[in-house]
């Protein structure tokens, strides 16, 4: 009887530490303006190239080249940015701290991915494949978030999954409508996976 | 749930009780908890984790202080060193106890 309660305990403590070990400040609302601004900067992109297929234009015109990653990177900044905002506000409106190690963890596994994004980014420009950036970049995205996702809720998991798996389509066989495909993915993804959690864990 | 007194007087009664094990499960595993976390964690009440909070304080195992998120106000629960020892005293006697 008293080894019984004893084994109660220890498998209550293990509960609590594991449960506790979940980041779940996630921001839905952040994930709709992110999928916004992807979706303008899928449209921006389009009346650049007057196209959606990049090889169609003049894709050697190194201004359109600079103008596309010009745009593709304000939406990063600004989509990183609501993110950041948007975490602090949540979790104070939820009374939890939002700077601890577990969302250093879920920040810093997203770190690697991302780098190898830009690694390769230059590659490519410096190849001159640069059809093949906007697959590489639904991959390596997708790869972080499902990193990320590790220390966070399954909704987290799933959307880098959803990345990886779409990436193969612009990567093997459509590469020329990558931007498209940005737009799915960094687009559509993210306003479902925003929806989703909004509605799952309250904002 | 509260077994005899005698039967395994090893045990830290402060510790020996479910949230006062709980709060001090989780804030062993994280470097720092805000009371409302802890009363999620928990499924608790705020007046429950309020007197158990105290208790751990009073045995100087948790220490309270106010942190500011955006200008707003959270209680914030940390372990002393003292509490993490007699927490990892604890989970070597339920194991001693487990291996009779």
């Amino acid at each position: 009887m008293e080894r019984e309660e004893i084994i109660k305990n220890v498998n209550y403590i293990e509960e609590v530490i594991h449960s506790s070990n979940r980041y779940t400040n996630v921001s839905g609302i952040a994930g709709i303006i992110s999928g916004a601004l992807a979706l303008i900067g899928c449209f921006l992109s389009y009346s650049i190239l007057s196209s959606w297929n990049v090889m169609s234009g003049p894709v050697k015109n190194e201004k359109n080249i600079i103008m596309l990653i010009a745009i593709w990177l304000a939406v990063f900044v600004l989509a990183g940015a609501a993110q950041i905002i948007l975490t602090i506000y949540k979790a104070r409106r939820m009374e939890i701290l939002p700077w601890t190690k577990l969302s250093r963890q879920v920040i810093f596994a997203l770190v690697p991915a991302l780098l190898a994004g830009a690694l390769l980014t230059l590659y490519l420009i410096d190849r001159g494949q640069i059809e093949y950036i906007p697959g590489v970049w639904i991959l390596l995205y997708g790869v972080g978030i499902a990193a990320s996702g590790m220390f966070s809720v399954i909704a987290v998991r799933v959307l880098g999954w959803a990345f990886i798996l779409t990436a193969i389509i612009p990567l093997f066989i459509l590469p020329e409508y990558g931007i498209l495909f940005l737009g799915l993915t960094f687009g559509i993804y993210h306003i479902i996976y925003g929806i989703v959690v909004a509605v799952k864990y309250k904002g | 749930m509260a077994p005899k007194e005698d039967s395994i007087p090893e045990l830290n009664r402060v510790i020996h009780e479910r949230i006062r094990l709980g709060i001090m499960s989780i804030l062993s595993a994280h470097e720092a908890k805000t009371f409302t976390e802890l009363k999620e964690l928990l499924k608790t009440t705020d007046g429950n984790l309020s007197v158990h909070g105290r208790i751990l304080e009073d045995s100087g195992y948790i220490k309270s202080e106010k942190a500011f998120v955006d200008r707003k106000p959270l209680t914030v629960f940390y372990i002393t060193a003292k509490g993490k020892k007699a927490f990892m005293d604890y989970l070597v006697k339920l194991k001693e106890i487990i291996r009779q």
